[in-house]
């Protein structure tokens, strides 16, 4: 028997099953839909997306729909408004779809490295004031982290002032006189902590430039343990080994205390979104870390909504029922056209303990990546500095 | 879909008509998705096993949208271009598919209970020598294996061979040709051992 025809009848496979094929253009489609809803700005949008927070994106914010199962939930992908071309049927896509999209874009990246791995993220706090009303607390940090040791990290850290939340919030504040400051009441001590009370400004305040040598004269992340630069090189690629490599790092209790018990699937995904969106991983190891998402079960898909900076996105979501804090939706909001995390955010889905008063559907706590990349050196220090201990 | 609907029904767009169409309309590009993915995904399935090549084929597809501005029809057909991108992919589970042979030596590495006569019969069988011809694979180079498997499971020619893992078509009949003799002395080995 002719050898070639022998290897052909050991490894024949049926054709593919309708849902593999399926699934396949499912993910193909989601490519195609958010390539062409983003060409005309892309790498622009990634490097300048604005500081300011417009009403209109707080507004959006508190627009973005929940689904606290998600599963029943997941949502179509784009939002493609029906012109002569687009007659096709809604897509509806899956984490693990949206996941491997980003996986896979990720995978296609060139990655140099540099003198310095330079961030800048801008964090949202929501607030219950003093007044009844809930206002957005805004601070921009930038940081520098060197790719070699005994080298100082800088950071720079601003504040951009507080805002009310959403028009409603907007009112109220308007009848309480447009107060130039806000004061969050000190916690009744439903958690774990008692916090004073905490004053709140509509004014920006000033960057505050500090530096610090690295821990260790190394260490510059955590991810389930202080790692090096050369550590987080060196993680694997492959998404099974990658995940055994953190899970190294588990005992089944939170990433910030020991005592807050956490499920395997949540710290993963706590881990798993530093590393997408904050580490200078490779590429190869960020795709890996999207393809190891993309297997846990409890991760699911949260549709197209947009990030605290009003960019449009692809969210994936996990729910946490926490002790004192209600029922919480972490997203990890994903460009999947560039294969990187916009940013994440904390959005309240039944308030409790620290977060009543606050709306369900606020986003309680955002995280979003407005530049980042490599660079040659920090910034000069000059800038005043303040030497860090 | 678009309005290239009509028109595709049958098959009957040339390659250079899918890429008009999706250079018109990204989503114009499941079109090439819809008429390659079974083929590429056979193909994939036979190196590495079906769930891995559901993955696998699918990245393909992805790849290729993402290099979509590169392909050019007048240097060579979707097809060669498709299978290219997936070998690649696939070399890049290298455990996998090493794993996907082992198991197939192994599916019937263990005497089976027919009697002598009629494993003679089954030897010269594709699925007697199955052990052999699994282990034999897996032995060959990486490169090797790439001409054979294209031309054994895709039935590409040596100038489509030659345009999917870019390679001169001249190294094309050479890889083949000892690929070829690696297996036939692997297989000629055991006949002789069971003859």
């Amino acid at each position: 028997m002719d050898d070639l025809r022998m290897v052909r009848s050991l490894l024949d496979k049926p054709a593919p099953d309708h849902a593999v094929v399926a699934m396949g253009r499912d993910r193909l489609r989601a490519a195609a839909r958010a390539r062409g809803r983003t060409r005309p700005a892309r790498r622009t949008m990634w490097l300048t997306g604005g500081l300011g927070l417009t009403a209109a994106t707080a507004a959006a914010a508190v627009a973005v729909a929940i689904s606290a199962t998600g599963t029943a939930s997941d949502r179509t992908a784009g939002p493609r408004t029906g012109g002569p071309r687009t007659g096709g049927p809604t897509v509806t896509l899956s984490a693990r779809s949206i996941l491997l999209a980003a996986a896979t874009e990720a995978d296609g990246q060139a990655d140099k490295v540099g003198g310095y791995w330079h961030t800048t993220t801008v964090d949202r706090n929501a607030y219950r004031v003093t007044g009844g009303y809930t206002v957005i607390d805004r601070s921009q940090r930038e940081q520098w982290t060197p790719s070699r040791p005994r080298q100082e990290q800088w950071s720079s850290d601003q504040r951009l002032g507080a805002r009310p939340e959403s028009p409603a919030d907007t009112a109220a504040w308007k009848r309480a006189g447009s107060p130039g400051t806000f004061t969050v009441p000190a916690s009744k001590g439903s958690g774990r902590a008692k916090y004073g009370p905490m004053p709140l400004s509509v004014q920006p305040g000033r960057p505050s430039v500090n530096r610090a040598p690295l821990v260790d004269g190394d260490k510059v992340f955590w991810l389930g343990r202080n790692v090096s630069m050369k550590d987080l090189r060196a993680l694997p690629a492959d998404p099974q080994r990658l995940k055994a490599s953190l899970k190294r790092w588990y005992s089944g209790h939170g990433t910030e205390s020991s005592s807050d018990p956490m499920s395997s699937d949540l710290w993963l995904y706590t881990v798993a979104k530093g590393l997408i969106t904050d580490m200078p991983v490779t590429p190869k190891v960020r795709g890996a870390a999207f393809r190891m998402l993309a297997d846990l079960k409890t991760v699911t898909a949260a549709g197209s909504v947009k990030d605290a900076q009003g960019r449009p996105g692809t969210a994936i979501a996990i729910t946490e029922h926490t002790k004192f804090g209600g029922v919480q939706q972490h997203r990890l909001i994903l460009d999947t056209t560039t294969g990187r995390a916009l940013g994440e955010e904390i959005i309240i889905v039944k308030p409790s303990g620290t977060t009543a008063g606050l709306a369900p559907g606020v986003v309680w706590t955002s995280s979003t990546v407005v530049a980042q990349g490599w660079t040659d050196s920090a910034p000069s220090s000059t800038s005043g500095a303040q030497r860090g201990h | 879909m678009t309005g290239l609907a009509g028109v595709d029904a049958g098959g009957q767009m040339s390659d250079a008509d899918l890429v008009r169409e999706y250079r018109h309309d990204p989503d114009g590009f499941t079109a090439v998705y819809d008429r390659y993915f079974g083929d590429v995904h056979r193909y994939v399935a036979g190196r590495l096993d079906t769930q891995a090549a559901d993955d696998v084929a699918a990245e393909t597809f992805l790849v290729a949208f993402r290099k979509r501005e590169r392909f050019d029809p007048a240097r060579g057909g979707f097809r060669p271009w498709l299978f290219g991108i997936a070998t690649r992919l696939v070399a890049q589970h290298r455990r996998v598919e090493s794993r996907h042979y082992e198991t197939l030596a192994r599916a019937r590495a263990a005497p089976d209970d027919h009697g002598h006569e009629n494993q003679v019969v089954t030897a010269v069988t594709a699925a007697g020598l199955q052990p052999q011809l699994a282990r034999a694979l897996a032995a060959l180079t990486r490169k090797e294996r790439d001409v054979l498997l294209l031309v054994a499971l895709a039935d590409f020619s040596h100038e489509e061979v030659a345009q999917a893992l870019k390679i001169p078509y001249g190294t094309v009949g050479s890889r083949l040709n000892r690929a070829r003799k690696k297996l036939r002395t692997a297989l000629e080995k055991e006949i002789d051992v069971n003859g």
